[in-house]
């Protein structure tokens, strides 16, 4: 899923390895979601979004709409 | 300095080929007291293959974990980070591999002629099994998110490729259009496919490059 990880993550100035420390994930773990190889689970994905005190949808963009009724 | 690294798959294709090549030496030219060896039957031959495949493969990769940890290292310095984050539980793994090459080495040369007393190879096997089933237990703790999630993708597809391939076997066994596997073959196959899954599972991921 596409994502702007990266984008926020160097905007606080941190490393991946920094960003991982505070998430408690490995190194690997960040650098795959961030290139799109890896959709984290949904408690991690809490964790990213309240550690950067923005919405999850901010973070993760999703294409999808739901049919107009 | 490039960044450029060779991905596992690499590694493995190499061992197959200088692990294959080591026992077809034996073989031809018979060094030491190679009868049994030269005994051993197609079954037995790649089981010994696959083994010497993965004590090869694991030495590898400890060869690579230990320069990460030796002062003037030449690995890139993203592998060492890797190395020095992921070194506990890189360790267990390859252990791990090697405590399964270790137990398909034994069991391929204690088979009927073989050149070890079955109940010698079954207290090593019984003991590398419990090596490799307690690091195991011991490795999880360690994992986050990523590498449990690919654990999993491998379980399953291990699964559908043993029911594919093992079924497969069976089925034209049951009908007589080729001979039965052995147990030992069995073996192999779990192995083989268990392995198999894991590229399978890390390289859909393209993580290939990064283990």
């Amino acid at each position: 899923m596409e994502n702007r990880l990266k984008i926020v993550r160097e905007a606080k100035g941190w490393s991946q390895g920094e960003l991982a420390r505070r998430l408690g994930v490995s190194r690997q773990t960040i650098n795959a979601v961030e290139t799109d190889k890896y959709d984290p689970s949904l408690p991690l994905a809490l964790r990213m979004a309240k550690l950067f005190r923005i919405a999850v949808p901010e973070l993760f963009i999703d294409r999808w709409e739901p049919e107009k009724e | 300095m490039t960044n450029h690294k060779p991905p596992a798959i690499v590694h493995f294709i190499m061992s197959i080929v200088v692990a294959f090549t080591i026992i077809a030496m034996i073989k031809a030219f018979a060094f030491t007291d190679a009868r049994s060896l030269n005994a051993l039957g197609v079954s037995a031959t790649i089981a010994l293959g696959l083994g010497v495949v993965l004590l090869l493969f694991a030495f590898m990769g400890l060869l690579r974990l230990a320069a990460a940890h030796a002062p003037g290292t030449v690995l890139p310095a993203e592998e060492m980070d890797a190395n020095l984050e992921r070194g506990c539980p890189r360790l267990y793994s390859l252990i791990v591999i090697a405590a399964m090459g270790l137990t398909l080495v034994f069991l391929s040369l204690a088979g009927p002629g073989g050149a070890l007393p079955p109940a010698t190879a079954l207290v090593a096997v019984v003991v590398l099994l419990g090596i490799a089933t307690g690091l195991t237990i011991a490795l999880w703790p360690l994992l986050d998110e990523l590498p449990r999630t690919m654990s999993r993708e491998t379980g399953n597809a291990a699964f559908y490729l043993i029911v594919g391939i093992g079924g497969c076997w069976a089925i034209l066994a049951h009908l007589g259009f080729v001979p039965a596997p052995t147990p030992l073959d069995w073996l192999t196959m779990f192995t083989v496919i268990m392995f198999s899954a894991s590229f399978i599972a890390v390289g859909r991921r393209g993580l290939l490059q990064s283990r």
